[in-house]
């Protein structure tokens, strides 16, 4: 699955991660700078936050409550296009997703 | 067996006998409230990295403090943190018999019950509502570095590590500053335990204390994260009162004693290496950077875990009941993980480290945190570059769930100082 990151001062990072990861995994194991994912992936901490570029922002499973409380207390201001990357798992639908990072996370 | 000489301040008895199924080359005698030669004045930090000698095994058994494991290295630490069906927060301080006594929310809850009350706790203090607070947090770093720059010298925990955040955390959560002193006496009963009260009693007076301000609050909301936690809502209805308590008690607790001693360490090795002042000064643009790298090594907080059911971890066995300690100090000084650990280099290529700890758990107030301790830098380090520990004086540090600096007397040349315009 191909992952692209396009980071606050335009790098773009692209990486090949196996189905099931998680954006977010992708990121952290993959050097990405701009995410902290300080929580390793529960929801907890509202560092993974990422804006989905389209067409890929529509093919996502709906927010679920407890991360759309949490996208409410991102550092970065929240876009009808934010979500948590550790809650973005890659499947054949998402193949090629592209993600804008925030220019904070903390 | 309960006679003074025999009981420690926590109640437990000094040691607990090895369990059978505890390898003799497992045990090792470590207690957390009194790291070895801590109180002899051993610095803290280098007291834990004990436990990484050679010949150490990555996973230990203490006959102290009720009788618990300690996972030593950064990966067994990371993977239980993010466990937490294995490795429950029900009881998360050692003596287990202490842990029992303490139900602050949501640090001592699972998920999935845990990610409700996270989220109102997120709401109250997460990093958005810290983005709002940058600038009272530099003010209030200015205004005390200001006061005391001219006078040449101070005791650097009483004098700014202890009423800097105070006021940050008092003003967040609408308590009067006044009351600061009484409510750190209280955190530090809870975490350096002297033996005069049960840790039932410490949660007991901080519920007391918070009460008439929690039902003020319930009839009538402020701005403050107080009003935001007692008037949230979990899985669709209002917290309860008992609720209320134990999320108020723990953001006033956990506020009252992490950045005052983090900030201490951070002085005491900043006055006893220039070099890294130097860089500091010459280039501020480090100041993040740095602020993460001082965070990796001087962590102070060492929170346990209840082992949920019996488990096989890296061939040893760990029965249900047992209790694991995760220290966040020792994460960040495995030389596994991080090259040459006990150095400061504020060039180190550190994506993460684990001082806030890892899992559902990581800490809420870690966005509070790291905008403290760069104002903190930034305001110190521009009006007093230059300063050292009073000739003479000796720096203690004390063990416990959180570790301490007992007192830090700095002096300056007040001509150094510099009166800078904000």
């Amino acid at each position: 699955m191909k992952v692209v990151f396009i980071s606050s001062d335009n790098t773009r990072t692209e990486l090949d991660v196996p189905a099931g990861t998680t954006v977010m995994q992708a990121a952290t194991g993959g050097g990405v700078r701009g995410i902290a994912a300080d929580c390793g992936g529960c929801a907890s901490c509202a560092t993974c936050h990422v804006y989905v570029q389209a067409p890929y922002i529509d093919r996502l499973p709906p927010i679920s409550t407890h991360e759309d409380a949490m996208l409410d207390n991102t550092v970065s201001e929240r876009r009808s296009n934010s979500r948590l990357s550790c809650q973005i798992e890659l499947t054949q639908a998402l193949d090629g997703i592209t993600v804008d990072l925030p220019k904070e996370q903390h | 067996m309960s006679s003074e000489h025999t009981v420690s301040a926590t109640g437990e008895s000094l040691l607990t006998a090895q369990p059978a199924h505890v390898p003799d080359d497992r045990v090792l005698d470590f207690d957390i409230y009194n790291p070895p030669g801590v109180d002899e004045g051993a610095p803290l930090q280098e007291a834990w990295k004990s436990l990484h000698k050679p010949g150490v095994p990555d996973i230990v058994w203490t006959p102290r403090n009720g009788g618990h494991w300690i996972f030593t290295r950064y990966d067994s630490i990371g993977k239980a943190f993010l466990d937490p069906e294995n490795f429950s927060s029900k009881v998360m301080f050692v003596p287990r018999s202490w842990g029992e006594q303490y139900k602050f929310i949501p640090v001592t809850t699972d998920p999935p019950d845990h990610t409700a009350f996270r989220a109102v706790v997120n709401a109250a203090i997460g990093p958005r509502v810290m983005a709002r607070l940058q600038s009272d947090v530099e003010e209030a770093a200015v205004s005390l570095v200001e006061r005391l720059a001219p006078k040449g010298h101070c005791n650097f925990v009483k004098d700014f590590a202890e009423p800097f955040p105070f006021r940050i955390l008092l003003r967040l959560l609408g308590l009067p500053l006044d009351d600061a002193p009484q409510l750190k006496k209280l955190a530090d009963q809870i975490t350096r335990p002297d033996g005069s009260m049960t840790l039932a009693q410490a949660c007991q007076n901080f519920y007391d204390y918070l009460t008439p301000f929690i039902e003020a609050r319930m009839a009538k909301a402020g701005d403050d994260a107080i009003s935001k936690m007692v008037n949230g809502q979990v899985s669709g209805r209002p917290v309860t009162m008992q609720e209320a308590q134990n999320m108020c008690a723990l953001v006033l607790f956990a506020g009252l004693d992490t950045v005052v001693n983090f900030s201490s360490f951070t002085i005491q090795f900043l006055a006893e290496n220039p070099q890294h002042r130097k860089e500091l000064l010459d280039h501020p643009e480090l100041i993040p950077t740095a602020r993460e790298e001082l965070l990796r090594r001087f962590s102070v907080a060492s929170v346990a875990r209840y082992v949920n059911r019996d488990l096989v971890i890296e061939g040893i066995a760990l029965k249900e009941g047992e209790m694991v300690l995760l220290p966040s100090v020792l994460p960040g000084l495995d030389e596994r993980k991080y090259e040459n650990p006990m150095a400061v280099d504020f060039h180190r290529d550190l994506q993460s480290h684990m001082t806030f700890g890892y899992g559902p758990h990581v800490c809420a107030g870690a966005a509070l945190a790291r905008r403290e301790v760069d104002a903190f830098l930034k305001a110190w380090l521009t009006r007093i570059p230059e300063f050292q520990i009073a000739p003479g004086a000796k720096v203690k540090h004390h063990g416990g769930i959180v570790g301490a600096v007992e007192e830090v007397p700095l002096i300056w040349d007040p001509a150094t100082t510099k009166t800078i315009r904000h």
